[in-house]
C-alpha cells in the first residue's frame, strides 16, 4: 500500500492559498507543513476542509475551516486524547511539523493556506492513503 | 476505496423541516454538510436522527430518535474529547459540518433544521462504504 503525496504548496514567498485537493478516496490522510529560509519569521499553515455536494472530484466545493487535526502533541498517561486543530505555525525555525486528518472525521477536500510573517519559503504537502 | 456517496437530505426549505429517512447501513463513515442562507438575523439547529431498521431492509422505515452523538467540528486539547452534540447550529450564512461516531450509528438516517426566525436551510449526508 504505498501513500498518494500531492504537493499542495510548492515552496511559496508569500501569504498563498493551495489549490483544493480531492480526498474523498482516503481512508488516512496526512499533511506536512515545511518552514525554509528563516529569519526570524513564522509560517501559520490553516486547514479548510468542504464537501463536493454533487459528489464529482473536480467539484470545487465551498470550504470551511477543520478543526478535526489531530497534532502532533505529547501525552502524559492522564491524558488519553487526541489534541485537535485547525492550523500549526512554525516560528523562527526552518522545521517540518505534520498533521493528521482525524479518520473519524472525512471530507472529500481540503486545501491550504500559508500566512506569512516577515519572511521564509513555506510548502505543504498532504500525503494520503486508499485503504 | 470508493468515493463517497452523496444524498440532499434538505433543499433549501425555509421552515422548520424534517428529512425523509436515508439508509446509510452500507456506510463506515458519514458526514452531515449544513448550510445556511438568507441570513438576516436568526439562526438554524441541524440535528440528526438515527433509527434501525429491525428487518435489516433498507427499505422499511423505522422510528427515528435523536442522536446526540454527532461529533462537532471544534477543536480541543488532549484533555478533552470530541465534543459530541446532537447538533450543529448557524447563526450567519455559510456551511458547517458534523461527522456520525462510527460506533454510534444506525441503518438509517434524517436531519432536521429548526429554523429560528428567518435563513434557507440545507443539509447533505456524505457516506463511505469503506
Amino acid at each position: 500500500m504505498t501513500p498518494k503525496v500531492t504537493t499542495a504548496l510548492d515552496g511559496v514567498v508569500a501569504t498563498t492559498t493551495s489549490n483544493q485537493i480531492y480526498i474523498g478516496d482516503y481512508k488516512r490522510v496526512a499533511i506536512l507543513f515545511r518552514r525554509a529560509d528563516n529569519a526570524g519569521g513564522t509560517s501559520k499553515f490553516d486547514v479548510k476542509a468542504g464537501f463536493a455536494t454533487d459528489g464529482l472530484a473536480s467539484t470545487d466545493p465551498t470550504m470551511t475551516t477543520y478543526s478535526m487535526l489531530i497534532d502532533n502533541v505529547a501525552n502524559t498517561n492522564g491524558e488519553t486524547n487526541y489534541a485537535h486543530t485547525a492550523s500549526h505555525s512554525i516560528a523562527a525555525s526552518n522545521a517540518d511539523v505534520f498533521v493528521w486528518m482525524d479518520p473519524l472525521c472525512p471530507a472529500t477536500h481540503i486545501n491550504i493556506t500559508v500566512t506569512e510573517t516577515t519572511d521564509g519559503t513555506h510548502s505543504a504537502y498532504v500525503i494520503g492513503w486508499e485503504d | 476505496m470508493k468515493p463517497p456517496k452523496v444524498y440532499l437530505a434538505l433543499d433549501a426549505v425555509t421552515k422548520t423541516s424534517t428529512s425523509e429517512e436515508f439508509y446509510i447501513g452500507d456506510f463506515k463513515r458519514v458526514a452531515i454538510l449544513c448550510r445556511r442562507a438568507a441570513h438576516n438575523a436568526g439562526s438554524t439547529s441541524f440535528s440528526v436522527n438515527t433509527g434501525f431498521a429491525i428487518d435489516g431492509s433498507a427499505t422499511t422505515i423505522p422510528t427515528m430518535t435523536a442522536n446526540v452523538m454527532m461529533i462537532l467540528n471544534v477543536e480541543n486539547d488532549n484533555t478533552e474529547t470530541n465534543i459530541t452534540h446532537g447538533s450543529v447550529v448557524l447563526a450567519a450564512n455559510g456551511d458547517g459540518f458534523g461527522w456520525l461516531d462510527p460506533s454510534t450509528m444506525g441503518t438509517h438516517l434524517s436531519v432536521t433544521a429548526t429554523e429560528t426566525t428567518d435563513g434557507t436551510h440545507t443539509a447533505y449526508i456524505i457516506g463511505w462504504e469503506d
